[in-house]
């Protein structure tokens, strides 16, 4: 079928707009030079200089261990507050609960930060825990930012799933949890997958809570790419973004992948006819 | 013996009561229809015995034990739900062995049991198969071998043939009572079609608004139906009010818009009080109008239980014609005629003059 030229050019545009910088960047990454406005041939040199910088290695990790953690925390809870809204019934103030939930995905991160900065700062006063601030208090901070996108994501799908399935293993014997366990985790495993994973990236991503809630010593690796930056950019920030762009794509292309294989023999709802 | 004792069940939601303090035995090895249209209270009363539902009042006593306060993992009731919801993570086999896994039932019997079971069900070569590879009546066999695997005291389907295209549902329905038959467990089967309860009970329970209209073996509901509600539900199109003349021994009554009637047996109420009677289209006969007919008024007494009419409308119905009639005296019947003798009864032309005429027996009497 042919399609017009305006779709086409509206299509290119787009896309362009999307993704123009991005390949930008991955190119910069491979040039030699050190002024990125100068093409000058094709080297792994800042790809080198990234691998013997121990800051921003050491910095890549913890990043990656923070947004492990925080998003298996978010993922637990996330799924119980979620399986819960939906699975609670109607009570009075279910309203509210479920607004109270999503509230937080739109609360600006400036304030989601300091709030939870005062809380860790009082608990250390009170109780003496979490002592100081760093890669604790950022992970829990994560926690407390992604576990509202997590609910979300399983709230739907349970409620897209309905209950006769935990009905019908309750009737065959299973008690409550035993239900939950042998039946309504299997199935929501693509949503707790991809709940995990937005967690994941949400995590690797922050800046402004972890800056709020960090502590001499746990630097994340947004945190240290953002104070390069102000010393000016340098290559090697191009080769690390690479370097993130290609993990990122093959994680969401794996999850992708097995969303595909899973969704197509696990949604009950599609079992029919 | 009673396996099922269902005592003043209520349940309510919210202000709205789904069911109003039920009264029900079922005997043991039943095939036992909860018939009902939406709203009837059927599903709610099903959910309960299941113990999905916590009723607000009233007791369900199975087998002697009190089972009303006893979480549905506890109880030995299972049910085959109206979608199926089999696992669709797991294959025939691990659905059907599920219970059995619950409770605790050793390994080898386990195989040995669900082996035994998709045979009962003719499934034994989709053990390996994942629920979603099967057709729609494979998959009701595998809700119904997966429900009878921990032997329940009491098997709940909720209207089990109501997703199968119909020549599935006539081969289903004989599968559900021969294994109904060789098993000799307790069945309590939902549904709001009349036939299928007709073909299928050995005792009917109508609900109406959370009540039990009328408990009774098919031929008890659909012959001597107790009530206005009854008849209609089970299918009765000519359902006429009328003034009784004399209550016995056989009733004789003033149909109004026909003109007098004999009943057989006596009536339900006194001379001189008004009631309804069901005259079943099947039970009426058709021929053509003589000249006595035509020329005597409506109301006055020309034969037993003949009234003569205009067709107004004849529609084909495969097995059977059915007639629209208007009667002189007002009153409209549905007449349907068997097409046993060919299609020499056949259609009839609109305006064509007919008598009508019933036995006795075919006036059913409906209390108030």
């Amino acid at each position: 079928m042919k399609r017009s030229w305006f779709l086409n050019t509206c299509l290119l545009f787009g896309y362009a707009f999307l993704y123009v910088p991005v390949l930008l960047l991955v190119a910069t990454s491979f040039n030699p030079n050190r002024l990125t406005t100068v093409l000058s041939g094709f080297s792994l040199r800042w790809y080198a200089a990234l691998w013997a910088d121990d800051k921003l290695i050491e910095a890549a990790l913890l990043s990656l261990r923070i947004a492990a953690l925080s998003a298996t925390g978010a993922t637990a809870l996330g799924t119980l507050a979620g399986y819960a809204l939906a699975r609670f019934g109607r009570f009075r103030g279910r309203g509210a609960f479920a607004a109270l939930l999503s509230a937080r995905l739109v609360l600006p991160d400036v304030l989601v930060g300091l709030s939870l900065l005062l809380l860790f700062v009082q608990m250390e006063q009170a109780v003496g825990w979490p002592a100081g601030r760093g890669a604790l208090t950022i992970t829990l901070a994560h926690v407390s930012v992604s576990l509202s996108y997590v609910a979300v994501v399983i709230e739907a799908r349970l409620a897209d799933a309905g209950s006769e399935l935990e009905d019908a293993a309750m009737d065959l014997g299973a008690s409550p949890w035993a239900a939950f366990a042998l039946v309504t985790l299997p199935l929501l495993g693509p949503a707790l997958l991809s709940g995990w994973l937005l967690a994941f990236t949400l995590s690797l991503d922050d800046l402004v809570v972890a800056t709020f809630v960090s502590g001499p010593g746990a630097s994340t690796l947004p945190m240290v790419v953002f104070s390069a930056l102000r010393l000016g950019v340098t290559p090697e920030l191009n080769a690390l973004a690479t370097v993130i762009l290609a993990v990122v794509s093959a994680a969401l292309g794996g999850a992708w992948l097995l969303q595909q294989k899973a969704g197509r023999a696990v949604v009950p709802g599609r079992a029919g006819a | 013996m009673a396996d099922l004792e269902i005592a003043g069940l209520t349940v309510r939601y919210g202000p709205a009561v789904a069911l109003d303090r039920l009264d029900l035995s079922i005997n043991s090895g039943e095939m036992f229809v909860l018939l009902g249209g939406s709203g009837s209270g059927k599903t709610t009363l099903l959910r309960a015995l299941g113990g999905f539902i916590q009723p607000a009042a009233g007791r369900i006593v199975l087998a002697g034990q009190d089972i009303t306060a006893l979480p549905p993992h506890r109880r030995p009731v299972n049910t085959t739900f109206q979608s199926y919801a089999l696992f669709p993570h797991m294959n025939v086999e691990d659905n059907v062995g599920f219970g059995l896994r619950r409770q605790g039932v050793p390994r080898a019997e386990i195989a040995r049991r669900v082996s035994a079971l998709l045979d009962l069900v003719r499934l034994g070569e989709f053990a390996g198969r994942r629920p979603d590879a099967l057709s729609g009546g494979q998959r009701q066999r595998v809700a119904l071998a997966r429900a009878l695997a921990p032997r329940p005291r009491l098997l709940l389907l909720d209207e089990p043939l109501s997703a199968l295209d119909r020549s599935l549902r006539e081969q289903t329905r004989q599968e559900l009572l021969r294994v109904q038959r060789e098993t000799g467990t307790t069945f309590v089967l939902v549904t709001h079609d009349q036939d299928e309860a007709l073909a299928v009970a050995s005792r009917i329970g109508l609900l109406h608004e959370g009540r039990l209209a009328q408990v009774g073996t098919p031929a008890e509901i659909y012959e001597r139906p107790s009530s206005r509600f009854v008849a209609a539900f089970m299918g009765a199109a000519n359902i006429l009010p009328g003034t009784v003349r004399t209550a016995a021994p056989d009733a004789v009554l003033d149909l109004h818009g026909i003109g007098p009637a004999q009943a057989a047996g006596p009536a339900p109420a006194a001379a001189g009080s008004t009631l309804h009677v069901a005259l079943r289209p099947e039970r009426l006969r058709l021929a053509p109008a003589t000249a006595q007919h035509l020329s005597t008024p409506p109301g006055t007494a020309q034969g037993v239980n003949t009234a003569p009419g205009t067709v107004t409308d004849s529609a084909y119905r495969g097995g059977t014609i059915d007639h629209q009639v208007r009667l002189h005296g007002g009153a409209i019947l549905l007449v349907s005629q068997p097409l046993a003798d060919g299609v020499s009864a056949g259609l009839l032309a609109p305006g064509s003059a007919v008598a009508v005429s019933w036995p006795p027996e075919a006036c059913v009497l409906l209390p108030e």
